[in-house]
């Protein structure tokens, strides 16, 4: 037990140390500016094979709870086009007013 | 017996048909054969009283005249026919007095007897009387109580006319038309029957046939002054029949061809802005209307013109102009509103609407003499506002009566003057006469009054309604427009509506209206503001 305790520590340390100088590279790149065909470059596409690894989540056991929203209301952007027939009414005729001044020509002597 | 036979015929020769087309009467004729009309029982009293009555009618003194014939009216023992004949002449006496109305009484007097000669001439003089007089109540009588065979060519024509004019209130169009084209068959030139016609197509939506008869009417107007009434009335029903055949442009040419000094003008104003704006014409519709707005027309009843104003201006965007529009109808024809609700759901005595048409009418006399309408009517002693009683005295179906009352009235002075001293029996009985007409159309008036007045609320209600959807598409429109400019940077500025700047043009033939007026401006403004809507 303690033999393995041991072996993980060191894995652990030793996985640091590696990854320490690509960390150090994307963080502050204008400290060390790389050229490409520059001597530098060659080790840490080595590295990068190297710590080239799978993680796989599980998520078997987990249960997720939730709703999802949907909009229940329709915007109508073409609303504008429509054209409303207007409430006020237009004159169409003026028989009223006709049959107003027919007694005018009832008068025989004017 | 012979001298009886003579003086009857010699009366007789006075045609009841020469007095109704206004000649003067003729010398009477001797006719032997109608000597037997006289009784034999009565003979002795009646002749002297016939003798004085027919030398007075032939000397022209009529009053003397009708004195006389109604002294035998009145004798007892006269047989029916006598006093037939009586009555008759006593009512051609009057006639040429000039008191119609008297004379009508004894002619429905023989009318209403057995008397056949004389009944059928006294249908005729009847008609002749109700139409000097324009009473229709008359004329209603008259041809109640005969067949067409009974009428000369004369009165056959005026048959009809009734006819078609009683389906035509019972809202019988196709019998309308049928007897009015009867009428017209015998009277080409019937006046009241063509216009009927023409009417009675426009009910049917029959534009064409309308616009026909009533281009017949206009051409027996040819020869008359521009000013006329009737001639102006048959440009603008003409124009309205375009107006409903959708033909806006011929419409606007009838409508521009009445004069302004024609009664008819003013009524023009409002329809011809309507026929610019079926034909898109903002500018020219609102030109017109300013005539209409000018403090000349301010005593008028124009609620319509407000409604059409705040149309106008809101298609062309001038929302603040519009509004204005909108609260000037709210000022001014809510509280007239209220006042004629008042009026309506109260008892109104004959002797309140009398009142109200002698207020109105003395400041229409006083206009026409002196022009100062506008200083009178801020003394107005009426309940209803002036500009309504005034469209209620224009309106013709009031306006008939009215004429009549008056005309009784000025009879009724007339008849004082010929009798008032008298102490014949005469005197009293056309006081009696005069006293009950006045009575009666005073009655009419009141009712017509009130039914005018009814028609009016109903009028400012519907156009209240109106004005409060022009409203809600100005606020419309207002909303759009904003949410235009907003959108688009170069939409023009409302604050344009203040600064325009008017001018004179077309070589001083139109005015910009800036809210006064001179008289020979009216009719001339022109509409200067632009169309301020964005486009889309």
């Amino acid at each position: 037990m303690r033999k393995n305790k041991f072996v993980y520590f060191v894995t652990l340390v030793v996985s640091m140390l590696m990854a320490a100088p690509a960390i150090a590279q994307t963080i502050t790149p204008q400290l060390e500016p790389v050229t490409p065909g520059s001597p530098s470059s060659a080790p840490n596409a080595a590295n990068k094979s190297k710590t080239k690894k799978k993680i796989k989540i599980n998520f078997e056991d987990e249960t997720i709870t939730g709703n999802y929203d949907v909009p229940d209301t329709l915007f109508l952007n073409s609303r504008r086009l429509i054209k409303y027939k207007e409430l006020f009414n237009k004159r169409t005729n003026f028989i009223e007013e006709i049959e107003s001044n027919k007694g005018l020509f009832n008068e025989h002597q004017k | 017996m012979k001298s009886l036979k003579f003086l009857f015929c010699a009366i007789l020769g006075f045609s009841g048909n020469a007095m109704a087309a206004g000649k003067k009467a003729k010398p009477a004729v001797i006719k032997k054969a109608e000597a037997s009309q006289v009784d034999t029982v009565s003979a002795s009293t009646t002749l002297p009283i016939l003798k004085q009555g027919v030398k007075y009618y032939q000397q022209g003194k009529f009053a003397n005249a009708a004195v006389s014939f109604h002294k035998l009216t009145n004798l007892e023992g006269t047989s029916e026919d006598t006093r037939a004949q009586a009555n008759y002449y006593l009512g051609l006496s009057l006639y040429n007095l000039k008191l119609f109305q008297a004379s009508s009484y004894p002619m429905i007097k023989v009318i209403r007897s057995n008397s056949k000669k004389f009944r059928q001439k006294s249908l005729e003089k009847l008609i002749a009387i109700s139409n000097k007089l324009g009473d229709q109540h008359m004329l209603d009588f008259a041809m109640s109580k005969m067949q067409v065979t009974d009428l000369e060519k004369l009165a056959v024509d005026v048959y009809y006319y009734k006819l078609a004019s009683v389906n035509f209130d019972k809202n019988q169009i196709e019998q309308t038309i049928q007897y009015s084209k009867m009428s017209i068959e015998k009277n080409p030139n019937s006046e009241p029957a063509l216009n009927l016609l023409a009417l009675a197509y426009l009910k049917k939506n029959d534009t064409e046939n309308a616009i026909d008869t009533y281009n017949k009417l206009l051409a027996l107007y040819a020869q008359r002054s521009n000013s006329n009434a009737k001639k102006g009335y048959t440009y603008l029903n003409i124009a309205r029949a375009h107006f409903q055949a959708k033909k806006f442009e011929d419409a606007a040419e009838y409508y521009r061809n009445i004069s302004k000094d024609n009664q008819a003008y003013r009524e023009s104003l409002t329809e011809l802005g309507w026929t610019y704006l079926h034909l898109s014409k903002l500018r020219s519709a609102l030109s017109v209307i300013h005539t209409l707005h000018t403090p000349f027309y301010e005593n008028y009843f124009e609620p319509e013109s407000l409604v059409l104003r705040a149309i106008l201006l809101n298609y062309n965007c001038k929302f603040d102009d519009a509004e204005v529009a909108v609260n000037t109808f709210n000022e001014n024809y809510a509280n007239t509103l209220d006042i004629l609700s008042n009026w309506t759901s109260q008892t109104i005595t004959v002797g309140d609407a009398i009142n109200e048409i002698n207020f109105a009418t003395e400041i229409l006399r006083t206009e026409s003499t002196t022009n100062t309408e506008m200083n009178m009517t801020k003394n107005y002693g009426g309940k209803i506002p002036f500009k309504v009683t005034r469209s209620i005295l224009k309106d013709f179906r009031m306006k008939n009566i009215y004429d009549t009352y008056t005309m009784v009235r000025e009879e009724a002075k007339l008849a004082h003057k010929f009798f008032g001293t008298s102490k014949t029996p005469l005197r009293p009985f056309l006081e009696k006469i005069y006293a009950g007409r006045l009575n009666f159309f005073k009655n009419q008036l009141a009712l017509k009054f009130n039914q005018v007045i009814l028609s009016l609320e109903k009028n400012i209600m519907y156009y209240k309604q109106q004005m409060k959807f022009v409203y809600y598409e100005i606020l419309e429109a207002k909303k759009s427009q904003l949410r235009l400019k907003i959108a688009s940077k170069d939409a023009p500025v409302q604050n344009e509506v203040y600064n325009r700047n008017f001018y004179v043009k077309n070589g001083f033939r139109y005015w910009p209206f800036q809210g006064e007026f001179w008289i020979d401006e009216i009719g001339n403004y022109q509409y200067l503001g632009d169309n301020l809507c964005a486009q889309e």
